[in-house]
């Protein structure tokens, strides 16, 4: 165009009006503001993906980092009068988990000690020997927190008496060297193996259901089923991964289990109302489209070559399916194998209705478990405060989850890509 | 799907006018097959075959020749049903395979059982990504075979009989992708003797080769009819007259001519044959 | 390979017969794959039959049965609120300073003869009238134990019949006398009451003694307020937390907004996005970048989209959990999908098409207006529809981002904008909402039956529209390939 425009000006042409070279004028500058346009919203991706990493570090930095807790008077104790009878740390004193700060001693000489769940440092102390607490002098509205049970939305008031602030921070030992997730406890554990476990299992199970189905039936649909039939069956097998994952959910936690549990009766094995089998098996038949419908499409780009060449040989089909087409369009199904583990990764309502709501460290799956996403969903539906560090927990899951997922989709990316440039 | 190329057929039908075949000759040799007004219908109606009748000499070489798109690829490749794999073909007529008398497109025939008797080697080298051991051993392997020093001894005997083996002995597990081009299209026939078959076809095996890998499988051929019945479609007359002891030369769909090869190429009976021969068209 | 000739023509016979038993069994081994391969496919595509056959036997008689809704109450059925019971500071224009929590309940200082001071602090039962402005009106109140959450209240229980005819009372001209079936009593119908006498004759009613209800004589009812029954099937009707009388309207309109604000916002970002990257983009690292960076986007968890919601939507920029927050969320979850879906559809146009126009003198955008754009219209809209079929499906993420999941209003006349609705067209923007999935969600995690039955009445709603924009898209995405021979 801009070659043109020049051409148009200096031709002498008498009927050329001299307007129409402004107005082309006019129309480059639209140009450009339309192509400007155009390429925020191509841009817009990086920034989205630029947003995401931002969200989820700005609420992951300060959940490692250091944060003052406030030791309070058990709530369960927080009716009669007590006297502190005993303080065992000064502000500035290292704290171990299970070390005891102070013992306070209720009015029939019943003693409580004061322990804290975790490794930190003495800030200061808010009492002193032989202060006598009176917890009915707490309870104005000021001195109410609430505590939110996750699995009820009931709220419930409780009075809690601060007692000393201690500092502390979650390390990486802490979150990466324990198989406990107990962040919503007073003994509050951030083991992210336990969510991890979760996830690794019923991802496994549903990849036991997925990869042998979908690798079969996209076989059958690539080398059996004939061109007509495939245009058919295939949009209907897709349709099995367009149903609403928490109708998947339903189906998994009222039609699956129950069947699980009466054929579990028969071997006299005691399968729970939540467990991750039912939810995985459930996801399996999810991802089995995604399966099917890439490998399929790795197995029909393999070039028809080599299938008379194995054909010529006197081969079957299915001896040419596995023997040839397989090994041929291998990075192609690997990749159709590592996008639908992704998916699984990352599903989130199948496993938050199905599996159960308690951190499980096993590879057992006949148990419940909670995995990463079920974890996120289970703690948002709470009402926890947005600066608290339960709240933070579900950024932080979020960032281990988008790490795993993004490790799977990118190979699966890179590996696709390779074998559309092998053929 | 289908691989009949209609496209050079009008063209040459406008510098030629009609033309009358001549019958196949009888031939003394014992026969190893013989075609009998076969006749050959792709899925989209079109009519690629038509009557045609030929004998083949058992341990001979017999080269189809003829322009693109007379249907020698098309009859090359009914020997072994290769065109039972895309729906709606139609064989009709016979192709008899000796000594016992079987129509070899009889649709009481399994063509897996014909394509293991007989082999092909394709115009364009296919090895599969596997191993050239594996490649090799793909027929014993899809017959069940797991006897692993029987096995290695085919391979080996193959890999020799295809003049590969002194090339490749060393890499047997390297993948058959990584040789070249000419070594791929040898690793391609050592693929199709290792089941030790009856009748070899090949298709125009040496289109993608440089001269010198032509030469070697021109060689190969002559060397391997002391065992085998081989028919090959050529593109090449020259390599025809090299190798082939009969020629059939076929135009859109007939059999023109069928003779002994230097019958063919020195005192060709129909006059047609002879134009082709001599370069008029084609 | 050394025999003569003769020799191997005797084996023949031998080697074929061998080949034939040989052909015979792999052959076996081939058929029982194609029935394996088409098996498993069929059972695949059975589990899907057996999730509709699950849902419709569950769910199919909750969804087309209508139910009858007590016409008072706090929420539609609800009358009976079991909470605790705390003084809270005097807000706004409420008389009243007690609160019940959940808190949305505070009530009003209308309680007869109750003095409620004694009950601070207590976990207590409310029964009451929901007034427009979120506050009940107190019938009775009284303390409860924690075991008894459901416990009855009411001195005299409500009655629900038919008005069989009704007739003026002797003496007082103002009362009427109603007959009731099926029980065999007469209802004296109060002086003030919502609907005339004569109107209710023949309706299916509800008969409230109150607390001053009182039985005058046996057989005969004084009532507080006598009102026709509203009758809603599941699509019409309120939510409520009484399984019995819950529909799922709200959700239905929350969702239907939700996704409006999601395809206004995504499909004109995600078909620009596409046309640049086609049409525009130098071939560069960073386009390769923005390529990749979609793809993977593509396969980013929609949790990750909740999260991304609640970070950047609900707290940053202070839109709250609004239908804005959701739409905008979910905009974004289905982004990649139309871009991916653009690129594709104009891909498909050769290039000799561009040529042309370029060639006629248009420029590169009146190219892409009057030919790239028009002949990818449909692979545009079959993406589009794909999109818009998953964000009618999500969960995950309008969970993170705060779907409700106990109001009884639609945004339309949410009462914490109430006020504004008149002034500002978009105010249902602001509304708080609650979504088709969100309710299965919810209704799946109760123990009741009856929620289970609602949880799979919601979802054949829901499976139902998956399905048919999914089937939408095959069909044009068939019709496309069909017409369209480049």
């Amino acid at each position: 165009m801009t070659t043109m425009n020049p051409g148009v000006a200096e031709n002498p042409a008498p009927f050329l009006d001299l307007t129409r070279s402004g107005s082309s004028k006019a129309s480059r500058v639209k140009e450009t503001i339309i192509e400007g346009i155009l390429l925020l919203a191509g841009v817009s991706s990086v920034i989205i993906t630029i947003g995401i990493v931002i969200v989820l570090l700005r609420e992951t930095i300060p959940f490692f980092a250091k944060q003052v807790e406030e030791i309070a008077l058990p709530a369960m104790h927080a009716d009669g009068p007590y006297t502190v009878s005993a303080i065992h740390k000064k502000p500035g004193d290292t704290l171990n988990k299970r070390d005891v700060l102070l013992e306070i001693t209720a009015a029939n000489g019943e003693v409580t000690k004061v322990v804290t769940h975790f490794d930190g440092v003495v800030r200061n102390i808010n009492a002193t020997v032989g202060e006598v607490i009176d917890a009915a002098k707490f309870s104005t509205s000021d001195q109410i927190r609430l505590l939110s049970a996750a699995e009820q939305r009931e709220t419930e008031v409780q009075a809690r008496i601060p007692l000393a602030d201690v500092t502390w921070s979650v390390g990486f030992v802490d979150f990466f060297g324990d198989t406990q997730w107990t962040p919503a406890f007073a003994d509050k554990r951030f083991g992210i193996w336990a969510l991890i476990a979760g996830t690794v299992v019923t991802t496994l199970v549903a990849i036991f259901v997925a990869v042998p189905v979908g690798t079969i039936s996209a076989i059958w649909l690539s080398e059996y089923c004939n061109a007509s039939f495939r245009e058919i069956i295939k949009p209907i097998l897709e349709l099995l991964s367009a149903v609403p994952t928490v109708v998947y959910g339903y189906f998994a936690l009222l039609a699956i289990t129950p069947v699980l549990q009466t054929i579990g009766g028969w071997f006299g094995i005691d399968v729970p109302g939540f467990n991750m089998l039912s939810a995985g098996l459930v996801m399996g038949v999810m991802i089995i489209p995604y399966v099917a419908s890439l490998s399929e499409d790795a197995m029909r780009s393999v070039p028809m070559q080599l299938r008379e060449g194995s054909y010529a040989m006197g081969a079957t089909r299915v001896q040419t399916a596995t023997k040839v087409i397989l090994p041929a369009a291998f990075s192609g199904v690997t990749a159709a194998y590592i996008l639908g583990i992704a998916r699984a990764i990352g599903e989130t309502m199948i496993v938050a209705i199905a599996a159960g709501q308690m951190p499980n460290f096993t590879a057992n799956p006949k148990e419940g478990g909670q995995t990463l996403t079920a974890f996120i969903v289970g703690m948002s539906k709470g009402d926890t405060p947005h600066d608290s560090l339960e709240y933070r927990t579900i950024f932080v899951c979020g960032l281990v989850l988008l790490i795993m997922t993004l490790f799977f989709n990118v190979t699966g990316y890179m590996i696709r890509k390779r074998y559309r440039e092998a053929y | 799907m289908t691989t009949t190329t209609t496209d050079t057929a009008p063209a040459a039908k406008s510098s030629k006018p009609a033309y009358t075949p001549t019958p196949a000759v009888k031939i003394n040799d014992p026969l190893k097959a013989s075609v009998n007004k076969f006749n050959f219908y792709y899925g989209n109606g079109f009519h690629a075959l038509q009557d045609i009748s030929m004998p083949i000499a058992e341990y001979k070489v017999t080269a189809l020749i003829g322009p693109s798109g007379c249907g020698k690829s098309t009859l090359l490749r009914s020997f072994n049903r290769m065109h039972d794999l895309y729906a709606k073909n139609k064989y009709v007529g016979d192709i008899t395979l000796m000594p016992e008398n079987i129509n070899l497109v009889g649709p009481e025939l399994d063509p897996i059982e014909i394509r293991m008797r007989v082999s092909m080697v394709f115009q364009k080298p296919n090895p599969f990504p596997k191993s050239i051991f594996e490649n090799v051993a793909f027929g014993l392997r899809v017959r069940g075979e797991s006897n692993a020093s029987y096995v290695n001894e085919r391979v080996e005997t193959a890999l020799r009989g295809a003049a590969l083996w002194d090339e490749v002995k060393d890499k047997l597990d390297h993948s058959g992708m990584a040789l070249s081009g000419g070594q791929q299209q040898r690793l391609c026939i050592a693929r199709a003797l290792a089941t030790d078959p009856e009748i070899l076809l090949f298709d125009e095996p040496t289109a993608a080769l440089d001269p010198i890998s032509t030469a070697k499988v021109e060689e190969l051929v002559i060397e391997l009819k002391k065992t085998v019945t081989i028919i090959i479609v050529t593109h090449n007359m020259q390599q025809g007259a090299r190798i082939a002891d009969y020629t059939a030369f076929m135009y859109l769909g007939k059999l023109i001519e069928f003779d002994e090869t230097n019958k063919i190429f020195t005192t060709p009976s129909n006059p047609m044959t002879e134009q082709y021969l001599t370069g008029r068209f084609g | 390979m050394a025999d003569t000739p003769q020799q191997l023509r005797k084996s023949t016979d031998a080697k074929i017969a061998s080949l034939r038993t040989l052909i015979a069994k792999r052959k076996r081994f081939d058929v029982m794959f194609n029935v394996l391969g088409f098996g498993l496919i069929v059972l695949s595509l059975s589990v899907l039959g057996a999730l509709g056959a699950k849902l419709i036997y569950d769910g199919g008689g909750r969804l087309l049965e209508t139910f009858e809704i007590t016409p008072w109450g706090l929420a539609p059925g609800n009358r009976d609120v079991v909470g605790d019971f705390e003084k809270a500071p005097a807000q706004g224009k409420l008389p009243a300073g007690y609160q019940v929590t959940p808190k949305m309940m505070t009530l009003k200082t209308v309680y007869g003869t109750i003095d409620p001071t004694p009950l601070i602090g207590q976990r207590v039962a409310v029964k009451g009238d929901i007034t427009k402005d979120g506050a009940i009106s107190v019938d009775a109140m009284r303390a409860i134990p924690d075991s008894a959450p459901g416990e009855e209240i009411s001195g005299e229980p409500t009655v629900i019949g038919k008005i069989k005819r009704v007739r003026p009372d002797p003496k007082d001209r103002n009362l009427v006398h109603a007959d009731f079936y099926p029980e065999p009593i007469r209802v004296i119908m109060p002086e003030k009451n919502d609907y005339a006498a004569d109107d209710l004759v023949g309706e299916r009613v509800a008969v409230d003694p109150g607390r001053r209800g009182r039985k005058a004589e046996i057989g005969v009812i004084e009532a507080k307020s006598v009102t026709p029954l509203k009758v809603e099937n599941f699509l019409s009707g309120m939510l409520s937390t009484n399984p019995q009388e819950s529909g799922m309207f709200p959700a239905l309109v929350g969702t239907l907004l939700v996704c409006i604000v999601t395809a206004l916002l995504t499909i004109p970002m995600g078909v620009a996005a596409g046309i640049y990257l086609e049409e525009y983009a130098p071939k560069n690292w960073f386009t390769n970048l923005i390529e990749i960076n979609i793809a993977n986007l593509a396969g980013v968890p929609s949790i990750i989209w909740g999260l991304l919601g609640l970070g950047l939507f609900v707290i940053s920029m202070g839109l709250g959990e609004s239908v804005m927050t959701a739409g905008l969320t979910l905009g974004l979850l289905v982004l990649p999908i139309i871009i991916i879906a653009t690129r594709e559809a104009i891909r498909a146009i050769p290039n000799t098409i561009r040529e042309a126009s370029i060639g006629l003198g248009a420029t590169k955008w009146q190219t892409v207006r009057y030919h790239v754009l028009p002949y990818s219209t449909g692979g545009i809209l079959t993406g589009a529809i794909i999109a818009m079929s998953r964000a009618v499906g999500e969960t995950a993420p309008l969970v993170l981002v705060g779907a409700a999941i106990s109001i009884n209003f639609t945004p339309f006349n949410d009462p914490n904008i109430a006020t504004q609705t008149t002034l500002n067209p978009l105010s249902w923007l602001n509304s708080q909402f609650t979504v088709m999935p969100m309710m299965t969600y919810h209704w799946v995690g109760q123990p009741e039956h009856e929620f289970h039955r609602l949880a799979a009445a919601g979802s054949i709603v829901l499976v139902a529209f998956t399905l048919a924009m999914n089937a939408v898209a095959i069909y044009l995405r068939y019709r496309l390939r069909r017409n369209i021979k480049w």
